[in-house]
C-alpha cells in the first residue's frame, strides 16, 4: 500500500471505529481528528483539501507549501487551475464534473509548475467524502520528478543496451558469416589443386606405364595418398564449418531409432569383426535429430575404430540420471587414450594416435562437441591407456 | 546456324580441370569433339557471337554444354540463366560440374533450369567413370529436342 492508499485507509479505519464506538463518540472523535491533523501536517504528499460546490481549496498541507511555493494564505479560496495544477478553467470543469460522478479521479504525470517556475511532474489523486455531513474534496498531490527521472533513465538505459546487443548481434552475425563463407571458399579452392594433383598423378602413371621404377612407383603411391588424405581433411574442415550455418530444429527425439538406424549404416565398417553392442534404453530428448544422429554416427565409429584389437570389442550405449540429468554415453573397450591430452581431445584436427594406426582427418570429436554445445549440453570422456573409453553428453543445460 | 557445332562445349576456367576433362574424354569417347570456352563470357560469345545473349538464335549448337559454376567475369549459373531464358538455346542439355556442393549453388542451378548437377570426385579415377557415363547418357542414349 503507497502513502495515499494507507492515508485513506486508516481514514476508513478511523471512521469505523467512530461509528463502532459512538458510546465514546465524543473522545473518539476528537482522537480521530488529532490523528488526521497530524497525519496532514507530517505527510509527505501535497494535500488539498477544496469545498465542491465553489471548488476553492480550503485547506493544504505543509508539504503542499512547500511543494508549490505559495503561502498558505495565498492557496486559500484558488481553484486548481489557478495554481497550474490543471491546464485552465476548463480542465477544471471536466476534473469536477469526473469527480462528481465517479467520487475519484486519478492523473499520473501531470505536470506542474511551482510559484518560482520550478516544474515537477506529479501524480494527482482526489477524491469526495463526507465529513459530517458535508462534501469535502481531498486531493493528494505526490511529487514523482525524481521518480520519473529514474524511470526515464532506466528505459533510456535500457533502450541503449538493446541497442548495442542488436548491433553486436549483427557484427557478430557478420563476422560468423564471413568466417562460414571463407572457410568454405578456402577448402573449395583447395580441393581444386589436390584434385588436378591427383588427376596428373594418375596419369604420369599411366604413361609410364612398365618403365617405372619401384621408387618412382613409391613416390606416386605417396602423393597419391596424401592427396587422398589432404583431402578427408578438406572434408572435414567443410564439415566442420557448415554445421556452424546450420540452423537448429529442436523436438522430441528417440535417440534409441537414432542408435538403431546408426548401427545398420556401421555395418559395413565392422569388416567382419566380432562387435558386441549392448543398448540399454535410452530416455527421449529435445534435440536436433540430424545432429544428434551425428553425435552417435562419431562416437560409435570411433568406438568401433578404436576397440579393433578387441575379441570381441565391446561397446556400450546408455544413459544414466545424475541430479535429475540424463547423461547419455558410449563405452568401448578398445585403445583408450591418455587423460592427460584430454583437453585436445575436441578440437578440430587434434588427434591422440598416429594416422598410420588409426586413420582418420581429427574432425570428428570437435563435431560432437560443436553440436552438444549447441545444444547447450556438455560433452567429456573418461579413459586409461588400454582399458578402453567412456564418452559422455547432455543436451541441456543443468544448474 | 552457320558455324559447325562440336559435341560439347565445355565451359570451364581451370586449365588443370580441362586438361583432365579432355584425358578422361578422350579415353572413353576418343572420337567425340570438344570445343573450350574459358569462361562465362567466352561461351556466351562463342554461342550467340556479337547477337544479343538474351534473344538471338545460337551460332553453334552442342549436343551438350558442361559449365562450371565458379568463373571470373560471367559466373556459370549467369550463363546458365541466359541460356534457358533464350527460346533458342533453351533444349540445349546443360550439365553443372562444380567443386560445390552448396545448397545454394545447387537449388538455384535446378531452379534456373540445369538438366543435370555433377559434383567433380576428388579421385581422377571416379572421375573418368563420371565422365564416362555423363557422355554415354547425354549423346548416346538422351533423346534430344529436335530444335
Amino acid at each position: 500500500m503507497d502513502a495515499i492508499g494507507a492515508m485513506a485507509f486508516n481514514w476508513v479505519l478511523q471512521s469505523m471505529n467512530t461509528t463502532l464506538l459512538h458510546e465514546n463518540a465524543p473522545a473518539n472523535m476528537r482522537a480521530s481528528e488529532i490523528r488526521y491533523r497530524r497525519l496532514f501536517e507530517a505527510a509527505r504528499d501535497g494535500i488539498l483539501i477544496l469545498n465542491p460546490d465553489t471548488r476553492k481549496i480550503t485547506d493544504a498541507n505543509p508539504f503542499m507549501i512547500e511543494l508549490l511555493g505559495y503561502s498558505h494564505n495565498e492557496l486559500l479560496g484558488k481553484e486548481l487551475w489557478e495554481i497550474g495544477l490543471l491546464r485552465d478553467e476548463k480542465a477544471n470543469q471536466a476534473t469536477f464534473r469526473e469527480l462528481k460522478e465517479n467520487h475519484y479521479v486519478r492523473y499520473e504525470n501531470l505536470p506542474l509548475k511551482s510559484k518560482s517556475g520550478q516544474c515537477h511532474e506529479v501524480e494527482f489523486v482526489s477524491n469526495i467524502y463526507d465529513e459530517g455531513g458535508t462534501d469535502v474534496i481531498q486531493c493528494n498531490i505526490r511529487d514523482i520528478t525524481e521518480r520519473k527521472k529514474a524511470q526515464d533513465e532506466i528505459e533510456k538505459l535500457n533502450n541503449d543496451l538493446e541497442r548495442r546487443v542488436s548491433l553486436r548481434t549483427t557484427e557478430l552475425k557478420e563476422a560468423n558469416q564471413e568466417l562460414q563463407s571463407f572457410s568454405y571458399s578456402i577448402s573449395h579452392d583447395l580441393r581444386a589443386p589436390l584434385r588436378a594433383m591427383g588427376g596428373f598423378t594418375r596419369i604420369l602413371e599411366k604413361e609410364l606405364g612398365n618403365q617405372i621404377s619401384d621408387e618412382a612407383e613409391y613416390a606416386m603411391e605417396r602423393i597419391r595418398v596424401n592427396t587422398v588424405k589432404m583431402g578427408d581433411l578438406i572434408d572435414g574442415l567443410l564439415n566442420f564449418s557448415s554445421l556452424g550455418r546450420r540452423e537448429l530444429v529442436k523436438r522430441e527425439v528417440a535417440p534409441s531409432s537414432l542408435v538403431s538406424q546408426i548401427l545398420e549404416e556401421l555395418r559395413p565398417e565392422l569388416d567382419g569383426r566380432r562387435v558386441k553392442f549392448e543398448v540399454s534404453p535410452l530416455p527421449k530428448c529435445r534435440a536436433d535429430g540430424t545432429l544428434l544422429k551425428q553425435v552417435y554416427a562419431n562416437l560409435l565409429s570411433n568406438a568401433i575404430k578404436y576397440s579393433r584389437g578387441g575379441d570381441p570389442a565391446v561397446i556400450k550405449i546408455g544413459c544414466r540420471q545424475e541430479k535429475g540429468q540424463d547423461i547419455y554415453f558410449v563405452e568401448d573397450n578398445g585403445v583408450g587414450f591418455d587423460m592427460q591430452y584430454t583437453n585436445k581431445l575436441f578440437q578440430v584436427f587434434q588427434r591422440l594416435h598416429r594416422s598410420d594406426q588409426f586413420e582418420g582427418a581429427g574432425v570428428g570429436l570437435a563435431i560432437v562437441h560443436r553440436i552438444v554445445q549447441r545444444h547447450g549440453g556438455r560433452v567429456w570422456a573418461e579413459s586409461r591407456v588400454g582399458h578402453g573409453a567412456v564418452f559422455y553428453f547432455t543436451l541441456e543445460h543443468h544448474e | 546456324m552457320n558455324k559447325s557445332s562440336a559435341d560439347i562445349l565445355l565451359v570451364e576456367d581451370s586449365e588443370d580441370d580441362t586438361a583432365l576433362f579432355v584425358h578422361a574424354l578422350a579415353e572413353s569417347h576418343p572420337s567425340t569433339q570438344i570445343q573450350i570456352a574459358q569462361d562465362g563470357v567466352e561461351a556466351l560469345v562463342m554461342i550467340y557471337g556479337l547477337g544479343q545473349p538474351e534473344s538471338s538464335p545460337p551460332i553453334i549448337r552442342p549436343k551438350l554444354i558442361i559449365l562450371d559454376l565458379k568463373m571470373p567475369k560471367i559466373s556459370g549459373l549467369e550463363v546458365l540463366r541466359i541460356l534457358k531464358s533464350n527460346p533458342n538455346t533453351l533444349s540445349i542439355p546443360v550439365v553443372a560440374l562444380s567443386s560445390s556442393q552448396e545448397k545454394f549453388d545447387l537449388a538455384e542451378s535446378y531452379r534456373l533450369g540445369v538438366n543435370s548437377y555433377l559434383v567433380k570426385p576428388m579421385d581422377f579415377d571416379k572421375f573418368k567413370v563420371a565422365v564416362k557415363i555423363l557422355i554415354s547418357y547425354w549423346l548416346a542414349y538422351n533423346k534430344p529436342s529436335k530444335q
